[in-house]
């Protein structure tokens, strides 16, 4: 059997932490830890360490799921939480555009601590305001080589696909 | 007139290492991450520290419930030249105490345990 590490990144609030609960078949390790910073959000609780999923994709294949926190003052969890992945995949918030020039900071951070692949996951596609996929690459100025996937986090199919879609570019990269 | 939370937490800090010798430097840190009363050395990166201490109790909580032994009580760092202690502060704060090699930990644990149930006091009362 093999496993797999697949890191979730993404700014603050982009559904990281959603998209792991959505598909793991374990309860998930998390870390959520109350917003005591209101002017912030209006959210209730953030990630302070690390999510943890596993998902079984078949009688080969696991996948381990690491999801990050999105607040800056995390980072030092990004880089202890990228080692040894295969894949990693930036969350983008479609109906936060002024986090953007975040998500494409984070994106060039994890590229640089590995060369892993990775797409990019337009989520909250089910709002009506949410980019479009193909806005968002022209935004975040993504390679036409990486692909860009529509997603609705708190969908189980809909993250079913992401992560496929993951799986797919990692075994094209690996077949080169 | 009544004195704000920042500064009756800082008396409380101060007192800790005026008490405990081994104490070199203490911060209260909310469980999110963000600092709320600091008597660390000025070339500690404040910032880091308390965003570091509060993923590191979060941690050291679910590992602590996953294995059985209960709510966290403290979580307990030793370096060469030291420790980083922290332990929860009701559920809203956590206390990070750094120590030298030498200290005596037993002194050192209980004089946090009461700094730790006057700050949560501080707490609920401002
Ligand atoms: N409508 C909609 N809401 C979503 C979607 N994904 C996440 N959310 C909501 O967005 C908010 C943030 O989700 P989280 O999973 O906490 O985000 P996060 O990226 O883990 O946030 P941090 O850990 O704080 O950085 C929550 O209120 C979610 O319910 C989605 O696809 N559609
Ligand atoms: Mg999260």
């Amino acid at each position: 059997m093999q496993t797999v590490k697949i890191v979730v990144t993404g700014p603050f609030n982009a559904g990281k932490t959603a998209f792991i609960g959505a598909i793991s078949e374990i309860e998930v390790v998390s870390t959520e830890r109350r917003i005591t910073d209101h002017s912030q959000s209006t959210k209730e609780q953030t990630t302070v360490a690390m999510d943890f999923g596993r998902i079984t994709v078949d009688d080969g294949l696991v996948l381990y799921l690491f999801g990050t926190p999105g607040q800056r003052r995390f980072d030092f969890m990004w880089e202890i939480l990228s080692e040894g992945m295969l894949g990693f995949i930036v969350l983008v918030d479609s109906v936060a555009p002024e986090t953007f020039h975040e998500a494409r900071g984070i994106l060039d951070l994890f590229k640089n601590y590995s060369p892993a692949c990775y797409v990019v996951a337009a989520n909250k596609q089910d709002l009506k305001d949410a980019w479009p996929p193909q806005d968002l690459r022209i935004a975040l100025k993504i390679d036409s080589d990486v692909k860009v996937v529509p997603c609705v986090a708190t969908d189980k199919e809909s993250v079913k696909r992401v992560l496929l879609e993951l799986l797919y570019s990692i075994l094209e990269t690996a077949e080169e | 007139m009544e004195k704000p939370r920042t500064q009756l937490m800082l008396e409380r800090l101060r007192a800790l290492q005026a008490t405990a010798p081994g104490i070199e430097a203490s911060a209260v840190v909310s469980v999110d991450g963000l600092i709320m009363a600091s008597a660390l050395p000025a070339e500690v990166e404040e910032d880091r520290v308390s965003a570091m201490s509060a993923a590191m109790l979060s941690l050291g909580d679910r590992i602590a419930g996953e294995l059985g032994r209960g709510t966290l009580q403290q979580v307990y760092v030793r370096g060469e030249n030291g420790y980083v202690i922290l332990s929860s502060i009701g559920e809203e704060a956590v206390l990070t105490v750094m120590a030298r090699a030498k200290a005596k930990l037993g002194l050192v644990f209980l004089d946090m345990s009461r700094a730790a149930r006057d700050l949560e006091a501080i707490l609920l009362e401002t």
